[in-house]
């Protein structure tokens, strides 16, 4: 059996603010396997970003990461800032969420694609050309060659969004993050991004972590999810199960309101997680204050993550346990069969 | 981008008329007239009105000013009332020590400034970035002309190393070294003011430069930290910098002034001081309009290399 | 209050606002502070060094340059705070004016700045004053209307962005009179940016001053000023290094002890 080409041990990132403590993750742990697509759900708040860029040690200065990260069985985040570079961009890749900030405004896209190129592969820049024409034209933009003497300022939202997954599959890596790569965008060019990461998904071997709060754009591409609350991974399992049968009530509000596929540009009910410090989480489970059927259970202790069932299958290669954490998910799933189908 | 070029370049003019129009006005309130320094002049009426009519005195206001104007445009300043020569001419002797001066100071404070205030915002709040803010501080509070006087008693009076006045030996011949020498201190005496105010501003432009978002992509990329600050941090933060260093001129010409006062350096800043001292208005005037061209010239050269840099401000 | 709490926590700011109180209580009680009369010339004892008689010698002239000093703290300070009042009234009323109408009265307002700030403040303040004399009024007059257009700038830009505030076109549709919306309204919302400015314009204004008794345009002798003492140890500080060592060290610690001011000010307002 293949071993995961990323594992997650127990991650958690904490900020350094003048108001105190901020913990954006707490003690999450997952795997991620060759070429498969999983989705981190979460509203804004919930700490998906901050998880995924801790991957790669991403976070401001100011934020502290916690935890495990093996990528290939290598730890990661134990690896000296030098050593660690090699990874970042090489190997995995990361696309952001508002191209527009994220691309340097006095550079042309040319030399954004092609400069991870010249910086891993050590090859010259003409040569690095090439494969940044490839790729632009990979991702559906015509004349290229003009393109990549422009500015991002000069670009439409959709192609700048383009530029920017063309910049993390420079150098091929084995793990893309694509962080809310179609939020800044609107409802067409979401489309149309969400078709060409299918289009990549199928053409390549890479594996992808996609992040993002829109349920139905991971429902789109994801063959597993994982969705976040409060800094916590509240539930995971595979797609259909998780639209099929939600256990946590957390994801059970996402998925009953969650829309048919033509209406992307949909976001969460609710409003943010209403804690953000340290002294503000409340002892037991962190989803109390928004939850329909809390009991005195629930504000006692906070539950554990039980894994449910068997295992679930990604091809025949993969497995993975369907997980969630909630005192009461046999509640829910009872009434789900109550339901008349 | 030629519609701001020229748009850049007609504001230029109309702040150099508005100079020499203020300069005018400047010298026509001047208390008494010029003849009246002139004995042979002052009991005879006659040859006032004379004297006033060859200088076009006669003339209403607006044609003086236009006859001054296209004077000055022509290179032609004026009789500077004390030297008995063309004000021109004493311009250029000082022109060049003050454009040397001020140029080295520049230079240095710019070779100084640059590396210090980027290592002051990559270890914000360390205790070098702490020492480096303590000395911009006092960069920026400390009057020059006495900087350059302590620095005249240890250097040149109380170790004897570097001359205290003048811009060579005296009666000695051309030597590199001897120039440089002179140079020295004067030019660190007026460079310790700028690189203070530019340290200031290199600082906080990098600092909010490392906050960007693409700074996150270009780390993201696994980029060397050498090639993320050349390439991604200090070209965005080297564009404010032009404005900063145009915007601090007047500040490095009115520094130059007391630096040449205290080290006899033998420029226009001294020239102004004692032509006013002997109300030499001609040559006051001429070095207002000189040092205020100089500026305009050199913030329209910022201007204009700003633009060709930026290139977001080409479609504006 | 919450300002109240950041002051506290801030010791810049309370360390320079002692030191400028000091300054201060120096100029007011200066002729309780001497021992010596400034103006009183003992040739006989000529550059004497600092001593316990005179703690920071003696001048050219014999006078106690302790006494000269303290003396010329009050000039010192009523010009930078007269003068950059003056500053930051005009910068202030000029910026407001084109902040808030634009359209031509900015363009002319602006202009005027542009062609003044082009100017080195000191070769128009020395350029004015050979044509108006040089004295006390003059001078404070002449370095506090030369000094305003960076004032003016900032205002303007604040009151450019406060205009289109909705706050303010609500009170502009209930008909406030622009006096009315311009003193209550706008005002008081740029007030941070202008009280950064004014305690940055004390410490510019005494340096110009200083500066200009230096080059001897400045209050005409044997009034003692900071500025003047150094001019006259000019000639004489190969001899005696306390003649400029003190008067540019009092220079020195006023206008850092108004920048540090000014600094943890801004630092203050922002947070």
């Amino acid at each position: 059996m293949e071993k995961p080409l990323l594992e997650v041990k127990d991650l958690a990132v904490n900020f350094k603010r003048e108001e105190g403590f901020f913990k954006a993750v707490e003690g999450i742990s997952f795997k991620i396997w060759p070429r498969e697509v999983v989705g981190l759900v979460g509203e804004s708040g919930s700490g998906k970003t901050a998880a995924s860029l801790s991957l790669l040690n991403l976070t401001s200065s100011r934020g502290k990461v916690g935890g495990e990260v093996f990528f290939d069985g290598v730890n990661i985040l134990t690896l000296p800032e030098r050593k660690l570079k090699k990874f970042r961009g090489r190997q995995i890749g990361v696309i952001f969420q508002e191209p527009m900030t994220f691309l340097n405004p006095v550079l042309t896209i040319g030399v954004q694609i092609m400069e991870p190129m010249v910086e891993h592969w050590k090859i010259s820049w003409g040569q690095a050309r090439e494969r940044a024409l490839y790729l632009l034209s990979e991702m559906g933009i015509k004349d290229s060659e003009r393109r990549m003497k422009e500015y991002p300022h000069q670009l439409s939202g959709g192609i700048r969004q383009r530029v920017m997954i063309s910049m993390a599959l420079a150098c091929s890596p084995r793990l893309l993050i694509a962080d809310e790569p179609t939020t800044a965008l609107d409802v067409t060019l979401q489309y149309q991004i969400i078709e060409l990461l299918r289009r990549i998904r199928e053409k390549t071997p890479m594996a992808i972590l996609l992040v993002s709060h829109d349920l139905e754009v991971v429902r789109e591409l994801c063959d597993r999810v994982m969705i976040m609350y409060g800094g916590r991974i509240v539930e995971t399992g595979g797609i259909r199960e998780i639209f099929k049968d939600p256990l946590h009530p957390y994801t059970r509000s996402l998925v009953e309101v969650s829309p048919s596929f033509e209406r992307v540009a949909w976001r969460l009910p609710g409003e943010d997680a209403p804690f953000s410090y340290q002294s503000n989480i409340p002892a037991g489970c962190r989803f109390q204050h928004r939850c329909s059927r809390v009991s005195r259970e629930c504000k006692g202790a906070e539950p554990s993550l039980k894994e449910i069932g068997g295992k679930g299958w990604i091809g025949n290669s993969f497995s993975f346990h369907r997980q969630v954490r909630c005192w009461k998910y046999q509640e829910g799933a009872l009434e789900k069969d109550e339901k008349p189908l | 981008m030629y519609p701001f070029f020229s748009r850049r370049i007609f504001h230029a003019i109309i702040v150099l008329l508005g100079v020499s129009l203020l300069t005018f006005v400047m010298m026509n309130l001047a208390p008494g007239d010029p003849y009246h320094l002139d004995p042979e002049l002052r009991f005879n009426p006659e040859a006032v009105a004379r004297w006033k009519e060859l200088r076009q005195l006669d003339q209403p206001l607006h044609v003086q000013y236009f006859s001054w104007l296209k004077n000055m445009l022509q290179g032609d300043f004026g009789i500077s009332l004390v030297h008995n020569k063309p004000v021109w001419e004493l311009m250029m002797e000082r022109v060049p020590a003050t454009l040397l001066l001020t140029g080295t100071s520049l230079l240095v404070s710019l070779l100084i400034s640059i590396p210090l205030g980027v290592f002051s915002a990559l270890r914000k709040g360390s205790f070098w970035d702490q020492v480096i803010s303590s000395f911009t501080l006092g960069g920026v509070s400390i009057p020059n002309f006495w900087l350059g006087m302590l620095l005249i008693l240890f250097f040149s009076y109380h170790f004897k190393w570097l001359p205290a006045a003048g811009m060579r030996t005296v009666g000695m011949e051309f030597s590199l070294l001897d120039y440089l020498k002179h140079l020295l201190l004067p030019t660190v005496v007026l460079s310790v003011a700028s690189a203070a105010y530019f340290i200031r501003y290199v600082r906080a432009g990098v600092w909010e430069v490392i906050q960007q978002d693409y700074i996150i992509t270009a780390r993201a990329k696994g980029l060397g930290d050498m090639t993320i600050l050349l390439r991604h941090v200090l070209r965005n933060a080297a564009l404010p910098l032009i404005t900063v260093i145009s915007l601090h001129l007047p500040y490095l010409f009115t520094g130059a002034m007391l630096t040449e006062y205290v080290f006899s350096w033998p420029g226009m800043g001294r020239w102004i001081v004692s032509a006013t001292l002997s109300r030499d208005y001609p040559s006051v005037m001429a070095i207002n309009i000189m040092v205020a061209f100089l500026v305009t010239l050199f913030n329209l050269v910022a201007d204009l290399l700003y633009a060709s840099f930026d290139p977001r401000i080409k479609y504006r | 209050m919450i300002l109240g709490k950041r002051v506290q926590k801030n010791k810049i700011f309370i360390f320079s606002l002692v030191i400028i109180t000091g300054l201060f209580l120096m100029a007011l009680f200066a002729p309780h502070l001497v021992s010596h009369d400034p103006l009183k010339t003992e040739t006989e004892n000529w550059l004497t060094p600092p001593g316990p008689d005179n703690w920071f010698g003696t001048d050219r002239l014999g006078r106690d340059i302790y006494s000269r000093v303290v003396f010329g703290s009050r000039i010192s300070l009523s010009i930078g705070f007269i003068s950059a009042a003056i500053m930051i009234f005009t910068g202030t009323l000029l910026g407001a004016l084109a902040g808030y109408y634009g359209g031509i009265v900015d363009n002319l307002i602006m202009r005027l700045t542009d062609i003044i700030i082009v100017f080195p403040v000191l070769f128009l303040i020395i350029t004015l004053i050979s044509l108006f004399d040089s004295g006390f009024i003059h001078i404070i007059l002449i370095i506090g209307f030369t000094g305003w257009p960076v004032v003016a700038r900032l205002v303007r830009a604040e009151f450019m962005s406060l205009r289109e505030r909705d706050f303010v076109q609500a009170i502009r549709a209930l008909g406030a009179s622009d006096l009315r919306i311009i003193t209550r309204h706008i005002l008081p919302n740029a007030l941070d940016p202008i009280v950064v400015a004014a305690t940055l314009s004390v410490p510019a204004a005494i340096l110009a001053e200083a500066g200009l008794s230096f080059l001897g345009l400045g209050i005409p002798a044997p009034v003692p000023t900071w500025g003047n003492i150094l001019r006259e140890a000019h000639g004489y500080f190969r001899q005696a290094w306390w003649y400029a060592a003190f008067p540019g060290a009092f220079i020195f610690v006023t206008v850092m002890a108004f920048n540090l001011l000014g600094e943890s000010l801004k630092d203050l307002l922002d947070s």
